[in-house]
C-alpha cells in the first residue's frame, strides 16, 4: 500500500489540513470550503503625523503712542523681519526725554536685546540736484520734510512745510551772486507773508550787509520781486491765495530787466535801467527765507520766514524765456518736471523731494566743531574727579575686551593725559604706595600701559616709577622704584608672548611689608605671574618712589632708566578698562575681576563688587562724529532703571554729558523701556542753532537664528 | 472470474451482509430497553492576532482599538500628537527631541518586521496667535520650509541610526538630512521581525537648519508616519 501524501494542492478535502502543520499555513483564507494559502495577509499599522513647528520672534517699540512692528500684522509672511518706523526715539527738543516702550510681539523669548545707533550722526539736508551739485541745503528750525506737493501735478510729490517764523533751508556755499538769473519756486502760502527764496551776503538768518535777489509774498498776497535797488510787484490780479500752488518764477537780465511769471504767464516786469542794474557780492541763498523787512525794497512782508509749502526752489545762471517758464509750468508730474529743471541748466536745484533719511555729514561753513578734546571719563568711586583727555593719536577700537570698544593708540603720539594729581591726596607726595593697577591691553609691540610722573605731560619727568609695559619679547613688566629699580616679570613664571594680537588682563599690586621690603605682584589673566611675598627690598622709605605726580595712559616713561623697558614710552595697540585702586588686590580680587564678562559687570566690580577703585577709565569713548554740528549733542539712554550710555550701575546723570549721539548697548531681554535724554555739549554757535541733528537708531533682539530689528532714521533733534 | 475474484465478491456480500445488519439495529425498535452511547466534542479553529501599538509624548494609540469585533482593516490613521516633538517654538540649531515605541501587541509574532513610511512634507503658516500687536504673522518661506528641518532618526532597541543609515549614534542634524530627504529616503525597517509583546524604540531628533532665516519663523512644516507591522 503506498503512503498517502499530505502536500496541499487546490481541491484536497479539508480533512487533509490536519495532516498540515499550521506554522507553515501563513495566511489562510477559506474559499469556496477549501483552505487556499496565499503568504501572509496580517498586518497592523498606526499612523499619525509628523509635525515640526519654529516659532514666531517679533519686536515692536512704541514712541509717543505709535506703535512699530518688525513684521506686519498681515499674513503676508514674515520675510526680514526688519522695520523701518515713522517715530523717532530721540524728541525734536534738545534738553527733552522720550520714552520707547519695548514688546515682545513673537512666540519666543528673546536671548538678545540691543539698542544702537545705526549710522553716522548727521544733518538733516536738502539735495540739490542740479548737475554741479553742490550747493547743498540745510533744514533750519521748523522746515517739515514730506509735506505734498504741487497740486499740479500727478503722482505723490512732496514738499517741505515752512512753519513761518522758524523754519527755513541754509544753503553751504557762499557764491558770487550772478548779473543775468532766474529765480524759480512752487509754493502753497498758508499766510499772505514771507520770503519764498533770497541771497544774502551772510550764511544764516540774521541781517546782512548785502542782500537782494529775493522773491516775497506781500501782505496782500501778491508777489514781490527784489534786485539790487529795485522792487516789481506782481498785479492784484495774481495775488496769491492761501492754501493753494502757484509756480512762481522771477527773472532778470542786465539786457531786459527783471519780469515775474506767475502760474507760467508773464505778469510784471521792468527793463529800467535799475531793473537791470547788478548787485555785486558773495552770498548765500535762502530757501523760505530772506533779508526782506527792513530792506530798501517796497511792498514788503512783515517777516522773513515763509509760511506754508514750498517745492522746486531754484537758481538759474540767466533769465529764462517766457517760452521756458511756459514749458516748465506745463509739466505734469514731478519726474517730467524736474527733467525739464535741469535741461535748463540751473546753478542749484532744491527740489525739495527730500525725506530727511539722507543725512549730510560734511563741513558746514561758520560752524566749527565743539572745540572740546575727547574727553575719558572716570567712573570710579569718585566719577567724574580724574578725566582722561586724549593727546594725538587715540582712536576708538571697535573691539573691547567685552566686545564693547576701546582706545587704540598709535604707538608714536597717541596717549591720555588725566586730570587729577599732586596735591590731592592719594597723588601727593609721596605717592600711592600700598596701590593696584588693572588694564586690558591688545597689542602685537612693545610699549607702555600706564605710568606715573610727576609731571601732569609727558614732558621729561623727574621722576617716573609705578610703570607697566610690554617688554620686547611680549612679556608684561611692572616697575617700581623704592630707591632702587625694581621690576617683576611675566616671564619668571611663564615664556608666553603676550604681544600676540589678542586680549590679556594685567594687574600689578603693591604694598609694604614693612619698612625694609614690599611686595610686589604680578598678574596676568587672572594668574599670579610674577612676584612675592616680601620679594621687594625696600632702600628707601617706601615700596614706590616717594614723589606727587599723575598717571599717564598709554605712555609712560618706562623706556627710560629701566633694565627691562619697552621699546617705546607710547602704546601701540589698545587698551581698555584701565582701573587704579588705593588698596592691594588680592589674588581672589584679580580672579574676580577677570571673570567679569561685560563692561557693566566689571563696573560693578571696580566700584566696590569686588574692590573701590580710586580712578576707573573705561576708555570705551567713541569717536567724534564727522558732522560738526553732532559734536554739540549730548545724550544718554537708559534702559529700565540702569543707564546704558554712558554704561554706569544705576540711572543716568540728570544731565547728559559731553558724550556724543553714538553708541551701542545689550539691553535685558526682558525689553525695559528705554529713555533717551539729550542736551546741547559746549556752546552752540549761531550758525548751527536750528539744524536738524539726526542719527539712525536700530533697536533689535533675536533667539537662536532668529531675529526682528526696528530702524528708526527719520527723526532729528533741532540744535 | 478468477479465485481472486470470486474471494473479493465474497468479501463484499460479506460486507454488505454486515451493513445490512448494523442498519437493522439502527432502524428496528425491539420494544425491550435501549442501549445507546455518544461522544460530544467540538471543532474550534482559532486565528491569531496581530496588532501594533505606537507611543509617543501625547500617548499610546493601537492599530485597532480595544474591544471585541473592532478589527477590520486594522489601521489607525489618527494616531494622535506629532511623532517629532511638541514645540512651537523652534528656533535654528537647537535640537528637539522626541521618542516614539512600537510594540506588536498581538499574540502573532511577525516574521516580515516593521516598517516607518514617512509622507511628502508641506508647510503652513503657524503663527503666534495669541500675540497682542501680532498675532497673524507666519514666515513666508512655506515652500522652502521643509528642506530647513533637519532630521535624524535613532533606534534606541538597534542601537544603529536609522536616519541617516549609520552604525552607532546619528550624526548631529543637518542639512543633509532634512523632511524633504526623509520622504525620499522612506520607507525604513524599524526591525525585520518583532515577536510578540516586543518593542522597537526611536529618538527622534530635529533641528531648524542654521540656513533659516527670518522667513522660516511660525511655520509648521508636516508630514505622515506611518508604522506597518506585517506577519
Amino acid at each position: 500500500m503506498r503512503r498517502r501524501r499530505t502536500g496541499l494542492t487546490k481541491g484536497k478535502p479539508l480533512v487533509s489540513l490536519l495532516f498540515v502543520p499550521l506554522s507553515v499555513l501563513g495566511v489562510i483564507a477559506l474559499i469556496n470550503g477549501t483552505i487556499v494559502v496565499h503568504g501572509a495577509a496580517f498586518s497592523g499599522q498606526t499612523r499619525g503625523t509628523g509635525t515640526f513647528r519654529s516659532g514666531t520672534q517679533l519686536l515692536s517699540d512704541t514712541i509717543g503712542g505709535s506703535t512699530c512692528l518688525s513684521s506686519s500684522n498681515s499674513t503676508a509672511g514674515i520675510a526680514s523681519n526688519a522695520a523701518t518706523c515713522p517715530t523717532y526715539p530721540l524728541a525734536t527738543g534738545v534738553g527733552s526725554t522720550s520714552t520707547t516702550t519695548l514688546g515682545n510681539q513673537g512666540s519666543i523669548a528673546p536671548t538678545s536685546s540691543s539698542v544702537a545707533t545705526s549710522g553716522s550722526c548727521g544733518v538733516q539736508q536738502f539735495v540739490d540736484t542740479s548737475s554741479s551739485g553742490t550747493n547743498t541745503g540745510l533744514p533750519v528750525g521748523g522746515a517739515t520734510y514730506g509735506a505734498p506737493g504741487p497740486s499740479a501735478f500727478t503722482g505723490t510729490p512732496a514738499s517741505v512745510a515752512l512753519d513761518g517764523s522758524t523754519g527755513w533751508g541754509e544753503t553751504l556755499s557762499s557764491v558770487a551772486m550772478p548779473a543775468n538769473y532766474t529765480l524759480m519756486a512752487w509754493v502753497r502760502p498758508t499766510a499772505q507773508n514771507g520770503v519764498i527764496l533770497g541771497a544774502t551776503s551772510t550764511q544764516s538768518d540774521v541781517a546782512a550787509t548785502s542782500q537782494d535777489r529775493m522773491i516775497w509774498i506781500d501782505t496782500s498776497g501778491r508777489v514781490g520781486f527784489g534786485n539790487n535797488s529795485t522792487t516789481i510787484r506782481a498785479t492784484a490780479g495774481s495775488a496769491l491765495t492761501v492754501g493753494s500752488w502757484y509756480f512762481v518764477v522771477a527773472t532778470k537780465s542786465t539786457s531786459t530787466g527783471m519780469a515775474i511769471y506767475i502760474n507760467g504767464a508773464a505778469d510784471t516786469s521792468s527793463s529800467s535801467a535799475g531793473a537791470r542794474a547788478t548787485l555785486n557780492y558773495n552770498g548765500f541763498w535762502h530757501l523760505g527765507w530772506g533779508g526782506a523787512v527792513g530792506s530798501a525794497f517796497s511792498n514788503l512782508p512783515t517777516t522773513d520766514f515763509m509760511s506754508g509749502n514750498v517745492a522746486d526752489e531754484a537758481v538759474f545762471p540767466s533769465a529764462l524765456s517766457a517760452a521756458a517758464v511756459t514749458t516748465l509750468y506745463g509739466q505734469t508730474n514731478q519726474a517730467t518736471f524736474s527733467t525739464q529743471v535741469l535741461a535748463d541748466a540751473p546753478t542749484s536745484y532744491w527740489a525739495l523731494q527730500d525725506t530727511g533719511t539722507s543725512l549730510y555729514s560734511g563741513a558746514i561753513a561758520n560752524v566749527a566743531a565743539n572745540g572740546a578734546g575727547t574727553s575719558f571719563r572716570d567712573s570710579s568711586n569718585n566719577p567724574g574727579t580724574n578725566t582722561g583727555t586724549g593727546q594725538g593719536g587715540a582712536t576708538v577700537d571697535p573691539s573691547g575686551p567685552f566686545g564693547d570698544t576701546a582706545t587704540a593708540f598709535n604707538g608714536t603720539s597717541g596717549w591720555i593725559q588725566t586730570a587729577v594729581g599732586t596735591p590731592t591726596a592719594f597723588y601727593a607726595t609721596p605717592g600711592p604706595q600700598t596701590f593696584s593697577v588693572a588694564s586690558w591691553f591688545k597689542t602685537t609691540t612693545s610699549g607702555s600701559i600706564i605710568g606715573f610722573t610727576n609731571l601732569q605731560s609727558n614732558a621729561a619727568p623727574g621722576a617716573w616709577d609705578r610703570q607697566m609695559w610690554v617688554d620686547a619679547a611680549g612679556h608684561v613688566v611692572f616697575g617700581v622704584y623704592p630707591n632702587a629699580v625694581f621690576e617683576v616679570n611675566s616671564s619668571a613664571t611663564t615664556a608666553t608672548n603676550y604681544a600676540n594680537g589678542n586680549w590679556h588682563y594685567a594687574v600689578a599690586t603693591v604694598a609694604p611689608v614693612s619698612t625694609t621690603v614690599g611686595t610686589v605682584l604680578l598678574y596676568v589673566d587672572g594668574s599670579l605671574v610674577a612676584g612675592s611675598v616680601g620679594d621687594e627690598t625696600i632702600t628707601g622709605s617706601q615700596p614706590a618712589a616717594a614723589y606727587g605726580g599723575w598717571w599717564h595712559l598709554g605712555w609712560s616713561n618706562a623706556a627710560n632708566g629701566w633694565s627691562d623697558g619697552p621699546t617705546s614710552g607710547y602704546w601701540g595697540g589698545s587698551l581698555g578698562q584701565i582701573a587704579v585702586f588705593p588698596s592691594a588686590l588680592t589674588s581672589a580680587n584679580v580672579a574676580s575681576l577677570f571673570g567679569e564678562s561685560s563692561a557693566s559687570a566689571y563696573l560693578g566690580a571696580v566700584t566696590g563688587g569686588v574692590a573701590a577703585s580710586n580712578s576707573f577709565w573705561p576708555l570705551d569713548e567713541l569717536a567724534r562724529p564727522a558732522s560738526p554740528a553732532c559734536t554739540y549733542l549730548a545724550l544718554t539712554v537708559q534702559a529700565g532703571a540702569v543707564c546704558i550710555y554712558p554704561i554706569a550701575t544705576g540711572a543716568c546723570p540728570p544731565v547728559p554729558p559731553s558724550n556724543w549721539p553714538s553708541m551701542s548697548a545689550s539691553i535685558s531681554t526682558a525689553l525695559p523701556a528705554l529713555r533717551f535724554t539729550t542736551a546741547s555739549s559746549g556752546s552752540v554757535p549761531a550758525t548751527a542753532v536750528g539744524l536738524h541733528v539726526s542719527v539712525p537708531w536700530t533697536i533689535a533682539d533675536g533667539a537662536g537664528g532668529f531675529s526682528s530689528q526696528l530702524l528708526h532714521n527719520s527723526g532729528y533733534v533741532l540744535l | 472470474m478468477d479465485s481472486n475474484e470470486r474471494s473479493r465478491r465474497s468479501g463484499l456480500i460479506a460486507a454488505l451482509a454486515g451493513v445490512a445488519v448494523l442498519g437493522m439495529t439502527a432502524t428496528v425498535t425491539l420494544g425491550i430497553t435501549t442501549f445507546s452511547a455518544q461522544v460530544g466534542g467540538t471543532g474550534t479553529f482559532q486565528t491569531g492576532t496581530l496588532l501594533l501599538s505606537k507611543t509617543n509624548a501625547s500617548g499610546t494609540c493601537l492599530s485597532s482599538s480595544n474591544s471585541a469585533g473592532s478589527i477590520t482593516s486594522n489601521i489607525n490613521a489618527a494616531c494622535a500628537g506629532s511623532d517629532l516633538g511638541s514645540g512651537t517654538t523652534n528656533v535654528p540649531q537647537v535640537n528637539q527631541t522626541s521618542t516614539v515605541t512600537l510594540t506588536n501587541q498581538g499574540s502573532v509574532n511577525s516574521a516580515s518586521g516593521l516598517t516607518l513610511a514617512a509622507g511628502a512634507c508641506s508647510a503652513v503658516g503657524a503663527p503666534y496667535a495669541a500675540s497682542v500687536l501680532n498675532p497673524l504673522s507666519s514666515g513666508s518661506d512655506t515652500a522652502g520650509f521643509c528642506g530647513k528641518v533637519d532630521i535624524t532618526i535613532y533606534s534606541t532597541t538597534a542601537g544603529k541610526c536609522l536616519y541617516p543609515a549609520a552604525v552607532g549614534a546619528c550624526p548631529a542634524p543637518s542639512s543633509a538630512n532634512t523632511l524633504v530627504t526623509l520622504t525620499s529616503a522612506s520607507p525604513f525597517t524599524l526591525a525585520t521581525s518583532l515577536a510578540s509583546g516586543a518593542s522597537v524604540g526611536l529618538t527622534i531628533t530635529t533641528q531648524l537648519d542654521a540656513s533659516a532665516t527670518n522667513a522660516d519663523q511660525g511655520l509648521a512644516g508636516n508630514t505622515t508616519m506611518t508604522y506597518a507591522l506585517g506577519q
